[in-house]
């Protein structure tokens, strides 16, 4: 599939948006997804579950050489064959090869992604080969002719309404009934005489167990056990990156996939096969049943730029993905548009960016980059942990290298020198930013030119704090010093100014940190040598003052979740000395109405905070989520008296940094966007976020006026 | 044997749409001859040779489902009666309460079609093999592994989709009904 230009990725996304049946189905079934897996996680200690499914993976994939060497040994020596297929093209020609070598006419597919990627079913079928998708929703893409556009729902862009029209269509159905059990029926029993005459079973394989060459097949609707025991001849293709050591490590990962995935506790079939079924071949009125009268059995194993990948320190991060999906019903931007926005070829989503980049190589991975707006938000429900964002953000810099930044994308990468240039002159710069002088080129450049520009102000939130000088604060409980954001320093001080005063309220003597910008804006950008460089320098001055025992506070989440999350990755190579130091300021980093919160309940404050009558609608900032800390500011809230504090339950916020305010993607942006201001706007009041992204996106799109927590927990001090 | 692992079982298995039967060993054939169609086909995994006989006996149509098993009986052609089969009756080798699953095992090559083929299913579940959890009942497949030929399949419920707007539908290309018959187990 050709790659899309910039052009068409918008055009394509407009249309997504304004195709309101696609609207429909997306967002009913991802909600469904979304709320049956955390049903589902009730259950099991996830967070400890998939850190041993992690390092599973790990160890896996680090002795894959080895795994695959015992694997083959052990599915020739019980008769099975094993071919190592380096590409793609070697994978649909082995297969396509062998069917034709043994006559076959019918080929019955259980659902596999892999087989997508190499292209199988084009390559049967042009030697003739009917090709049957068993699955259902496969089933239905396949008489569509479409190309799955989720991970483990392959129609979910579908209505019910259009499957019926399909199915009268393609299946010489007059009358098809309306039913979802109907349609499922009619499909069951055409396809049921096609198992019966098939001469191959295709199936995919979720884990192959090394020590015994056993397949792992994991499935709902039964039709991979048929696949694999009805027809002669059984080809399973799999990914080279899916071999475990053995069934010791199988547990952890079918505790995660099918509650990931479905939601469900185990699927309907969870099948463990050894080589072909003991059992004389079956024959029910195969063409040449006759013919056959012994089983076989080969397992295709594809490389297509995994053991690459594999070598690589950073894209090897994609290659612990079981294919659950959840990834994609936590997704914003996946949410609002689909997965065929994404050229699906096969693997939509950001962690289909990395999967692209793996096994179509660079280009493909291109346009499909910049849908990822790294919000973190998919990191919190992968199973096998895989940084999702940060896999973008290195491939956005990989295509930096390769073919340019754009101008625009330098400019949003340098937040700290707009700030620093813009506060001084702040009167003059807000005024240019409305006119023509400013908006022509900002357009042209690529910056939606109908979106707000930040105000600066001419009283940064530093020289407001120096200018007050020493602030005597009575028997201090805590030391602490504030971590500056840019964009609070020169857009926002007043949010800074309530935190300062809010902490000072309950004994917290604080400093600035005077440290660089924590980078975020320029990794988002793709550019990483500046985050690194001041990576460097904000360890040395955060773990100075770390080891003067005090506490480092963030405002900005994102600033906080650069520190936790991302400066691990980017400083990976700098030495154990740098990561402990690292370790130390991350065990006293603090986002600071968490701080606010921890320190109220550890020391079991009395605040006598005045009552406020007032509703608060709050919405959680993606990096709040993404830190665990998401539940933070409606707590914080709720410490005043009679105030009534709503949190609502929306994805993202849709702006995420500057993500809404490139021209590509600014429409999808103000898309996400209204999900969250519909269900803001279900509730009077005063609506809180704690994100300065957040702020402005919901400013304009409600017209309502988004404070921090800080903000109006200090109104309850006065 | 164990009353809550039985209930959070049965309660499982229920939720995902199996169906629970109790019986005991003496009243496992009359149990299950309650639960098949009478006119169609009932194939049974080679251990169960004598409930296949029992249910002979009353004026089932049973066989052991194996060539080998069909063709004792009947002249029929072994593939024949597996189409015409009502009903594939496997046993088991443990199940799995947390997540209402059971483990079958190869049944004579053929326990994978039994309880897949048919558009009805029984599994037979001895109450004293319900392990708590996965992470108690895969080491004991593991130990087995090899006399299993490398061969299990869990079973959570019947086939099922939700392939069409999330619906969930039951039955799909296997068995619309599944009946697990708990034996020797306390009733819930």
């Amino acid at each position: 599939m050709a790659t899309t230009s910039k052009r068409n990725l918008r055009e394509e996304i407009h249309r997504s948006l304004e195709d309101k049946t696609l609207q429909r189905a997306i967002t009913s079934a991802m909600d469904t997804l979304f709320e049956r897996r955390k049903g589902a996680l009730e259950s099991i200690d996830f967070e400890g579950t998939r850190r041993e499914a992690r390092r599973l993976k790990e160890e896996a994939l680090e002795r894959n050489p080895e795994l695959l060497e015992q694997l083959i040994e052990k599915v020739e020596g019980y008769g099975g064959k094993v071919f190592l297929a380096k590409d793609a093209e070697a994978a649909r020609t082995y297969i396509a090869d062998l069917a034709v070598e043994k006559g076959v006419k019918t080929v019955v597919k259980s659902k596999s992604m892999v087989s997508e990627e190499v292209h199988l079913n084009a390559a049967l079928e042009e030697e003739g080969i009917e090709v049957v998708e068993t699955d259902l929703g496969e089933r239905i893409i396949q008489l569509a002719h479409e190309r799955p556009s989720h991970l483990i729902v392959p129609a979910v862009h579908k209505t019910k309404d259009q499957i019926i029209e399909l199915f009268s269509r393609t299946m010489g159905v007059e009358n098809p009934p309306t039913e979802a059990e109907d349609l499922t029926r009619l499909v069951r029993d055409d396809l049921r005489p096609r198992f019966m005459k098939a001469d191959m079973g295709v199936t995919g394989a979720n884990f192959v167990l090394a020590d015994t060459g056993t397949l792992v097949i994991v499935e709902n609707e039964g039709n991979a056990r048929l696949s694999t025991q009805l027809p002669p001849t059984h080809v399973a293709i799999t990914g080279i990156e899916k071999l475990i050591p053995s069934l010791e490590q199988l547990g952890a990962f079918l505790e995660l996939l099918p509650r990931s995935g479905t939601g469900q506790l185990l699927t309907a079939y969870v099948s463990l096969i050894t080589g072909k079924p003991s059992t004389d071949v079956i024959d029910m009125g195969r063409a040449n049943g006759g013919q056959v009268t012994e089983r076989e059995f080969h397992l295709v194993l594809v490389d297509n730029g995994r053991s690459e990948a594999r070598e690589d320190p950073e894209l090897r991060e994609a290659l612990y993905c079981v294919r659950c999906g959840a990834c994609l019903n936590a997704c914003a931007p996946y949410n609002q548009v689909g997965g065929h926005v994404y050229g699906v070829d096969p693997y939509p989503g950001g962690i289909g960016c990395a999967w692209t980049w793996i096994t179509k190589g660079p280009d493909s991975a291109k346009e499909i980059n910049g849908l990822c707006t790294t919000c973190s938000r998919c990191t919190e429900v992968c199973p096998s942990m895989i940084d999702i964002p940060w896999l973008n953000t290195v491939i956005k810099q990989r295509n930096n290298e390769r073919l340019g930044m754009k101008l625009r994308d330098r400019v949003f990468a340098r937040a700290d020198l707009l700030g620093d240039v813009s506060s001084p002159f702040a009167p003059v710069v807000n005024a240019v930013m409305k006119t023509p002088l400013a908006k022509v080129p900002m357009g042209r450049i690529g910056i939606d030119r109908t979106r707000k520009m930040p105000e600066y102000v001419r009283d940064t939130f530093e020289d407001w704090f120096q200018k007050r000088g020493q602030v005597t604060v009575h028997q201090p409980r805590r030391e602490a010093a504030m971590f500056v954001d840019c964009f609070i320093n020169h857009n926002k001080p007043h949010v800074g100014e309530a935190a300062v005063q809010v902490l000072e309220r309950v004994g917290v003597k604080l400093e600035l940190a005077h440290n660089e910008c924590c980078g975020r804006p320029a990794m988002s950008q793709g550019a990483l040598d500046k985050p690194r460089a001041w990576a460097k320098k904000n360890i040395e001055r955060l773990h100075r003052l770390v080891q003067e025992g005090k506490d480092i506070l963030f405002i900005e989440p994102s600033c906080l979740s650069s520190v936790r999350d991302d400066y691990r990755r980017l400083l990976e190579n700098e030495g154990e000395g740098m990561l402990r130091k690292l370790d130390d300021i991350e065990e006293r980093s603090w986002d600071v109405t968490e701080y606010f919160l921890h320190l109220v309940k550890e020391d079991k404050l009395d605040l006598h905070l005045r009552p406020l009558a007032e509703t608060f609608v709050v919405h959680g900032h993606c990096h709040q989520k993404s830190l665990g800390i998401g539940s933070v500011p409606g707590e914080a809230l709720r410490l005043i008296p009679e105030a009534d504090v709503i949190d609502v339950n929306a994805l993202c916020c849709g702006m995420v940094g500057s993500f809404g305010y490139k021209e590509e993607y600014s429409e999808l942006s103000r898309a996400i966007g209204q999900r969250l201001f519909n269900k803001l706007n279900e509730h009077e009041g005063t609506v809180v976020a704690s994100g300065i992204s957040c702020q402005s996106q919901i400013g304009e799109g409600t017209e309502r006026d988004p404070k921090h927590p800080m903000e109006i927990l200090i109104t309850a001090f006065a | 044997m164990s009353t809550p692992l039985t209930e959070t079982f049965a309660e499982r298995m229920q939720s995902v749409g199996g169906r629970i039967s109790y019986t005991t060993a003496e009243g496992l054939a009359e149990t299950l001859g309650g639960l098949v169609e009478r006119d169609r086909p009932v194939l049974f995994t080679p251990e169960l040779r004598d409930l296949a006989r029992q249910l002979r006996d009353v004026g089932h149509e049973a066989y052991v489902g194996t060539r080998e098993g069909v063709a004792e009986q009947t002249e029929a052609a072994f593939e024949g009666v597996l189409e015409r089969a009502g009903t594939g009756v496997s046993g088991s080798l443990l199940g799995i309460s947390s997540t209402g699953s059971i483990a079958v095992g190869p049944g004579g090559g053929n326990g994978g079609l039994l309880i897949a083929f048919p558009p009805h299913s029984v599994i037979i579940l001895q109450a004293d093999s319900l392990r708590k959890n996965l992470a108690e009942a895969l080491p004991e497949i593991d130990r087995r592994f090899g006399e299993l030929e490398g061969e299990a399949v869990f079973v959570s419920g019947p086939s099922r989709t939700a392939d069409i707007e999330m619906m969930s539908v039951v039955g799909v290309h296997g068995p619309t009904g599944l009946d697990v018959i708990i034996v020797d187990g306390k009733e819930a």
